[in-house]
């Protein structure tokens, strides 16, 4: 599903964000990447979603060459991959199902599949009944269900999560993942970008350890070594 | 630089026409102009100011015209004759005048037919009929009025008319028209001028208004627009809204500034036609004759100068 043949990224001569990084992610699987600060596992996500340019290599996504990949063309590849962060992103004016229809609206989805997909997103991610709310009103891992039912709206084959549980505390950390384990289950690509060592060694899937922009260590059922 | 910007637009709303949902877009555009009500407002009175600059230098165009079209048609030369003069010496000078080459047309008025015509026209002063009644004789003189083929004749004319050693002429002192015609399209022209710096000023100072406004606008949806670029929204979708901002903004000033215009020129027409008496200058009809070509114009020009400045905010600052 995604491969990364021999990829650097340099911001500049002394910052080296990914160096020779050969990675092969196969399709419906659950892979953790995790590694301290400033190890390149953001510059990782931005790579896959066509946000940053690589200096060397080739990134293959889904059969398809994204090493220099046209402006025109990132738009479709973003619809592929449904992405989460940290911070949630969500539109505090507009409620939770307008954040979620937001994302069919600005892509040119019409008004009768958004009233049919929303809420069918809404319940996967249990949040069927706060529909009408805004994001003030409801807690941090509930604004990310919101986030991650946003990201599913284009049934993406990917979902890359980056440092999804890092604003939450650990009872909505764990149904964060818990969610995320239930969506890998319908067959969707599931990358978990974080540092949160207990949450991945109790996921017990493959993990990818990125040291220094470089992969040290890439265990098929791995626990968090650094 | 613009060229290419508008290549580029032009190339991606091609790619794009298909699928661009443009109801949603007109709505997007419109929640930009009123979330930055005010900044919008400010926009909008100065392409007004602009548009009422561009409106005074078409109005002070037609009035200069005008003045000159009303000079043209007055231009003529009085020569004033002896009282003493015969009708065969005056008829024999109005034939040999006739046959200039510059020459269009020679009246002759009788010393009879000029006090009537003054009597006529002074008919309601009574001062100047009572000093008529007083004097008992008729005191003006026979004249010929000479009209030149056209104006750039008029001064060959006036040095024929001086050449002409005639005992019966009593004077030849013409009035310079020429002199009065190169005075007023100075005038105009200056005005002009000054119209069309004013013009440049107020156009730089709308495009550094308007890239300004799409800028703020931009930095107000800073975080929809990286909602946007995340979950997969076009370029073109992302940028269209403010250039649709650039075209209702000319839109809403044009239909300002015809409001605005209609009592200025209401204001403006007695004054007019007082000045102008007897010809037919009338700003309100023009206007009204022509209000698609003189607003249609001036709406794609405005439009053009928005979306250059609102393509140029767009590609600096909605890159997220």
């Amino acid at each position: 599903m995604i491969k990364f043949y021999n990829v650097s990224k340099y911001y500049n001569k002394n910052a080296i964000a990914l160096k020779q990084i050969n990675m092969h992610i196969k399709p419906g699987e659950f892979v953790s990447i995790v590694g301290q600060s400033g190890t390149g596992k953001t510059t990782m996500v931005k790579t896959i979603i066509g946000e940053e340019k690589i200096d060397q290599g080739k990134i293959v996504i889904g059969g398809w060459d994204i090493t220099n990949i046209g402006q025109r063309e990132i738009p479709t590849l973003r619809r592929q991959i449904g992405v989460i962060f940290q911070d949630f992103k969500l539109l505090n004016k507009k409620t939770l199902f307008e954040n979620v229809a937001f994302a069919m609206q600005v892509c040119g989805g019409n008004s009768k599949k958004i009233k049919k997909t929303v809420p069918h997103v809404m319940k996967i991610v249990g949040l069927e009944n706060k529909a009408n709310r805004y994001p003030q009103e409801i807690s941090g891992g509930e604004q990310q269900r919101t986030a991650i039912a946003r990201s599913l709206v284009h049934l993406p084959k990917i979902l890359l999560a980056d440092e999804p549980t890092g604003n939450l505390d650990s009872l909505n950390a764990y149904e964060i993942i818990d969610l995320l384990l239930h969506i890998n289950k319908f067959g969707t690509t599931v990358i978990l970008v974080t540092h949160n060592r207990e949450i991945v060694n109790r996921l017990k899937k493959r993990v990818i350890t990125l040291d220094n922009g470089t992969i040290i260590s890439d265990q098929a059922v791995g626990r968090y070594i650094l | 630089m613009a060229q290419l910007l508008v290549i580029k637009l032009l190339e991606d709303i091609f790619y794009n026409f298909m699928t661009l949902p443009f109801i949603r877009i007109i709505k997007f555009s419109f929640q930009d102009i009123f979330r930055n009500i005010w900044l919008s407002l400010v926009t909008i009175i100065i392409l007004i100011l602009s548009l009422f600059t561009i409106n005074t230098l078409l109005v002070v165009k037609l009035i200069g015209n005008a003045a000159i079209k009303t000079i043209k048609d007055k231009i003529d030369v009085n020569l004033f004759l002896k009282t003493s003069a015969s009708e065969d010496e005056i008829m024999a000078l109005k034939a040999k005048i006739s046959s200039f080459p510059n020459v269009k047309e020679v009246i002759y008025i009788s010393k009879e037919d000029a006090f009537k015509n003054f009597k006529n026209k002074h008919k309601d002063n009574s001062e100047i009929t009572e000093a008529l009644n007083e004097l008992g004789k008729n005191p003006l003189s026979p004249s010929l009025v000479i009209k030149p083929v056209n104006l750039e004749s008029f001064d060959s004319l006036i040095n024929n008319l001086y050449g002409i050693e005639n005992e019966i002429i009593e004077s030849q002192n013409f009035t310079n028209y020429k002199l009065l015609l190169n005075k007023i399209n100075n005038i105009t022209e200056k005005v002009s001028k000054a119209g069309l710096i004013l013009s440049c000023i107020f156009i730089f100072i709308t495009i550094l208004v308007v890239y300004n406004s799409v800028r703020v606008a931009i930095y107000t949806h800073r975080r929809e627009i990286t909602i946007m670029k995340l979950v997969g929204a076009s370029n073109l979708f992302v940028q269209m809204p403010y250039l649709l901002s650039g075209i209702f903004y000319a839109l809403i000033s044009v239909l300002a500034i015809m409001l605005i215009l209609y009592p200025f020129i209401n204001l403006l027409q007695p004054y007019l036609e007082t000045f102008f008496i007897g010809y037919n200058i009338n700003l309100i009809d023009y206007y009204y004759n022509n209000i698609f070509k003189i607003f249609g114009i001036q709406f794609i020009f405005a439009s053009i100068i928005n979306i250059f400045a609102s393509l140029l905010a767009v590609k600096k600052y909605s890159k997220v």
